[in-house]
């Protein structure tokens, strides 16, 4: 980069190192970064590589507001921000974080004066302020919400009024970390367009994000961050293609898993492809042919497939195998205030079986989970766990056969280090000393938390104290057990504990259910999938045929796996999810294996 | 530095709309457990010992007014709650609520505190006999001879003994139950306790181990 | 445009909140000294200025359901407990007195006076517009921040509160066996909701950080309250009226 580039840079960042108080270790060290004006830099790495950190040194929150040592320089657009007030950078640069909840101010009793309080700081005057915030609420889709109470809204709704508020404010560097590990893939979706929007409109936009599938479709660059320091650093392709990135915990985009894959069976691409287009495109270049040779089925780069009805399908309510140890029967249940969440459900799971639901939020799965685990009981219909009606047992009672871990580990954490937490249930219950150590090392082991057992669960990160509220569960040994989003917020070393975890409660003979938005995780890890929308059950099938009914996925807006986009890209009949039909399918369709 | 003392400051002004928030939800919860007591004073007792005199007192003070919707007078009480959150301010501040035998002297001052201004609130205000259902108990000691001052003093006490020491213990546990990291970021986080470096951790760095042998994350083919 | 806009209300709904909150508390401080004929006068009048802004049924519910219960119960300890002078009226232990009656009437008089001073405001005064007000009179942000804060967070803490309550629930924690058992539920359900209020209180101030809360300069908002010089001066004029009728009262030169 030469001299003019570099005086006009809209961050530069200098041999920052930073130091939180009371810590041993550095949280970045040496960081070197400019980032060009209107450039899309995505910051990725494990979780507690220094994201976040780094990312508040550029809103300059550190060190004036997370106190610590630092070293070296950050500038934003030319200034020092050593020497200026962090309010001051309010002008220059947006910051957008994790929790919808807490980003709403707490003053606007609407949505409207919600966005317009960020402008009223800056001392916009009145008529430009309701003409910036109409435009706004236009452009980002909020204009039903305009008079709601921000409070009211759901968290999806939450943070893209977050994100509307900072955009209004026209800053013209956008600071946002991990804007959507809450939330759904619809609403995921949405919020990458708004960012995409602001960034063609000439802003630069800092991005700190684990969902890899939109860090490479729209980063100019991404940095990936380990224990402190840039480790690489480069073009989406070139990034996500170095080998090194998933040793230091990245999760890959999903085509390139099944680059790789079609690669061990013979297909040599001519380049790299981060997306299920570019992957089809390499393909046809081999001499692939889409199904209705001649114009290529369209495969979006997000969301939803919308396909033509099918016949419904066969909604199968019955274990896979075995004997019923969870049976739920036409339930239906209405909150008190009159509206109904869950609608004539009915299923049924074994010992050992492990099920995933998918759906949106809203779509009844959260009431459903505490339909099973006695916290709610049902308006019509019956739970019954290993025979018993959940009615004849107190909710604490349920507990002890129904195990849940709640989707904010927050909800149940509050002991001083993490074995007492583990171990604070199994003392309420009054096991023996000997019997309790032997339950919490055990559950401890299986979560990786063995070595933080000393640890202050409100120091670790949001991602690791889910795996605390896991580990306090696992401890119970219940026979069911229920996971919401347990997914949510996990690097590449999170989810494959959560799929070792997974794996040994099944073997352990437990019925498992997960709630969770990772379509991916479910295609490769779940036998069985339930997808719910609206109240009720649209389907339960084994998994290989879930994400192939396609009403079913329209309706419950759930996105389709990267495999089954391929899949229906080169082959009009459903193959189910094994890589060796897809591979043999794309080398009949014409195209030359290396 | 003028920057570091203004973020500071809204981290002690913050804390103002939660313990104010916290006492009422402490108020509720004490009502959905179905226990004898009030709590309602948790929030401006957290508010002192983490924002210091000041934040305690305005908490104390919004706390009272704004939790005791059926109290047409509550601003006579909320004065209570201001001189409590006050001086639990001032004793953090001095380092009195640091180790069990200071913490238990101080919540020994707030109790007599917190009787004063109670007793003194209702005897100055409404000679008494504030129509709270405790005075109905004073009528009837002084009915039976006891003396008005002692009857409010005595009344008093037994009214607020239980609920202050657990208003207190509450507080001090939570307090207890905070990192060194998060007690760090309040006003007064420093003088509750001795921080120190947290412990060595024996690796920082993360690993993405598959989990055994077969598929990890995105594995396809082993299908 | 689609600003929600509150309707145009009449002279009172539309007066600065400031000026009535002074007029209001002016009274009460005056009442106070004048004693229980006051509220012969301040009862009336704030009930058809009440009834002027459309809140009496409001206003006279929270009287009779808030006031009454500990009206009568003050009222009829006050004259029970306190005895001296003439002897009204005797049964049993129970005795009417002239100090008994004069003290129920002063003190239930003195209630009524806060009380009805309070729901006064209460009925005609709205948050958002008295907030604004402060800050229109130059009153730092930060100030009129925590009051309408305050007010927004309570709800939000009450339904996290239900939350971890299920959440502890979930973990076989009992919350509705006896006494004990209910006593030992506290902490497990207040100690989660404490903890995370005190770790949003950095989350929000980041987020009012990145609002530009702590940018210097000048600020503007959307609301307007009328503030005019009028306003002013029947402020001065509300407090120098009941100063005077202080000083009247304690000179003796005024018995009321």
């Amino acid at each position: 980069m030469n001299d003019t580039a570099k005086a006009a840079a809209a961050i530069e960042i200098t041999g920052l190192s930073f130091t939180y108080p009371l810590s041993r270790h550095p949280a970045l060290r040496g960081i070197d970064l400019t980032v060009a004006p209107g450039e899309w830099v995505s910051i990725i790495g494990a979780n507690g590589a220094g994201k976040s950190t780094l990312a508040q040194a550029i809103r300059g929150l550190v060190p004036q507001f997370s106190k610590g040592e630092l070293d070296g320089t950050v500038r934003v657009r030319g200034r020092d921000l050593a020497g200026g007030s962090v309010g001051e950078l309010t002008a220059d640069v947006g910051y957008v974080f994790q929790n919808p909840f807490t980003q709403m101010t707490g003053v606007a009793t609407t949505v409207y004066a919600e966005l317009a309080y960020g402008l009223g700081n800056m001392g916009v005057p009145p008529e430009a302020i309701r003409s910036r915030v109409d435009a706004m609420l236009e452009a980002t889709n909020l204009v039903p919400l305009a008079a709601r109470s921000p409070f009211e809204l759901s968290g999806g709704q939450q943070q893209r009024v977050a994100l509307a508020s900072i955009l209004v404010m026209e800053q013209p560097i956008l600071v946002i970390d991990e804007p959507t590990s809450q939330l759904d893939p619809e609403t995921t979706a949405a919020m990458f367009e708004l960012i995409a929007t602001a960034h063609a409109a000439g802003r630069t936009v800092v991005l700190v994000e684990h969902k890899m599938e939109q860090v490479a479709r729209f980063s100019d660059r991404v940095i990936l961050l380990s224990d402190g320091e840039i480790a690489l650093s480069g073009t989406p392709a070139e990034v996500f293609s170095n080998p090194a990135c998933e040793r230091y915990g990245v999760r890959l985009p999903e085509a390139m898993y099944l680059e790789r894959a079609l690669e061990r069976r013979g297909f040599v691409l001519p380049g790299r492809a981060l997306s299920v287009t570019e992957l089809a495109g390499q393909l046809q270049k081999l001499g692939a042919h889409p199904v209705g040779a001649g114009e290529p089925a369209e495969i979006p780069d997000t969301t939803t497939v919308a396909k033509p009805a099918e016949p419904e399908p066969v909604i199968i309510r019955k274990p896979l195998n075995g004997e019923p140890l969870v049976e739920i029967d036409n339930v239906s249940f209405t909150y008190p205030g009159g509206v109904e969440a869950v609608h004539e459900v009915s299923l049924a799971l074994s010992a050992g079986e492990s099920v995933a639901i998918i759906g949106q939020n809203g779509a009844g799965k959260t009431t459903l989970a505490k339909l099973v685990n006695g916290l709610l009981r049902p308006s019509s219909g019956e739970v019954r766990i290993a025979g018993h009606a959940t009615t004849e047992w107190t909710a604490a009672e349920t507990a002890r056969r129904v195990g849940y871990v709640f989707q904010n580990p927050d909800d149940q954490i509050f002991n001083k280090t993490v074995l007492d937490e583990v171990e604070y249930a199994l003392r309420r219950l009054g096991l023996p000393e000997v019997e309790r150590k032997r339950r919490v090392d055990a559950a401890l082991e299986l979560t990786g938390l063995s070595d933080r057992r000393s640890a202050n669960p409100y120091d670790l990160p949001l991602s690791v104290r889910k795996f605390v509220t896991i580990a306090s569960v696992i401890a119970l040994d219940t026979a069911v057990l229920l996971f919401d989003e347990p997914t949510a917020g996990q690097d590449l070393a999170g989810l494959n504990r959560l799929i070792a975890i997974l794996r040994e409660l099944s073997r352990r003979g437990k019925a498992v259910v997960t709630i969770t938005h990772d379509m991916e995780f479910v295609s490769q890890h779940f036998a069985r999938t339930i997808v719910m929308a609206d109240r009720q059950v649209l389907a339960d099938t084994p998994t290989e045929r879930t994400f192939y009914l396609d009403a079913v996925i329209a309706k419950a807006m759930v996105n389709q796996p990267a495999f089954v986009q391929l899949t229906r890209h080169f082959c009009a009949s459903d193959i189910g999810l094994s890589m060796d039909k897809l591979a043999d399918v794309i080398a009949q369709s014409g195209a030359n294996t290396g | 530095m003028t920057n570091k003392t203004s973020v500071f400051n809204l981290m002690g002004l913050l804390l103002i709309p939660v313990g104010v928030a916290l006492d009422f939800a402490l108020g509720s919860l004490a009502l959905t457990l179905k226990l004898p007591i009030f709590l309602d004073s948790v929030g401006h007792i957290l508010a002192g010992a983490l924002g210091g005199p000041v934040i305690g007192a305005v908490t104390g003070f919004l706390g009272v007014m704004t939790n005791s919707m059926f109290a047409a007078d509550a601003v006579v009480w909320a004065f209570q709650g201001a001189a409590i959150g006050l001086v639990v301010g001032l004793l953090a501040w001095t380092g009195l609520l640091k180790g069990w035998p200071k913490i238990i002297l101080s919540t020994v001052i707030v109790i007599v505190l917190s009787v004063a201004m109670s007793a003194g609130i209702s005897y100055v205000v409404y000679g008494g006999f504030d129509g709270y259902g405790i005075s109905a108990v004073r009528a009837a000691l002084v009915k039976a001879g006891m003396s008005l001052e002692l009857a409010i003093v005595l009344t008093s006490f037994v009214a607020e003994f239980i609920d202050k020491v657990l208003s207190m213990a509450v507080p001090v546990v939570v307090i207890g139950l905070m990192s060194d990291r998060l007690l760090l970021k309040f006003p007064v986080g420093p003088a509750l306790r001795d921080l120190e470096l947290e412990p060595e951790v024996p690796s920082a760095a993360p690993s993405a181990t598959t989990p055994g042998a077969g598929s990890g994350y995105g594995t396809y083919g082993d299908n | 445009m689609y600003e929600p806009v509150a309707p145009i209300g009449n002279a009172i709904q539309r007066a600065n909140p400031l000026v009535v909150c002074c007029l209001v508390v002016c009274c009460l401080v005056a009442g106070l000294f004048i004693g229980p004929k006051y509220l012969l006068v301040f009862l009336p009048l704030s009930a058809l200025l009440v009834a002027y802004a459309g809140y009496l049924k409001r206003y006279l519910l929270l009287l009779a359901a808030v006031m009454l219960p500990t009206v009568t119960l003050m009222f009829v300890l006050q004259l029970l407990a306190n005895e001296g002078g003439a002897v009204y009226w005797q049964w049993w232990i129970i005795r009417l007195t002239e100090v008994g009656l004069g003290n129920a009437i002063r003190y239930t008089a003195r209630f009524i006076t806060i009380g009805s001073a309070v729901f006064t405001i209460a009925c005609l005064v709205r948050l958002p517009r008295f907030t604004r007000a402060l800050e229109q009179w130059g009153i730092n942000p930060k100030v009129t921040y925590v009051l309408q804060s305050t007010v927004l967070i309570i709800p939000e803490m009450k339904k996290r509160a239900d939350v971890i309550m299920d959440a502890q629930r979930a973990r076989g924690i009992e919350t509705d066996a006896n006494l004990k058992v209910r006593m030992k539920a506290l902490i497990p359900a207040a100690a989660p909701l404490i903890l995370s209020a005190l770790t949003s209180v950095e989350e929000r101030a980041l987020s009012l950080e990145a609002r530009g809360m702590t940018l210097p300069g000048k600020r503007t908002a959307l609301l307007q309250v009328p503030d005019s010089i009028v306003d002013k001066v029947v402020c001065v004029l509300a407090i120098l009226a009941c100063v005077a009728v202080i000083v009247a009262i304690q000179s003796g030169w005024w018995q009321p």
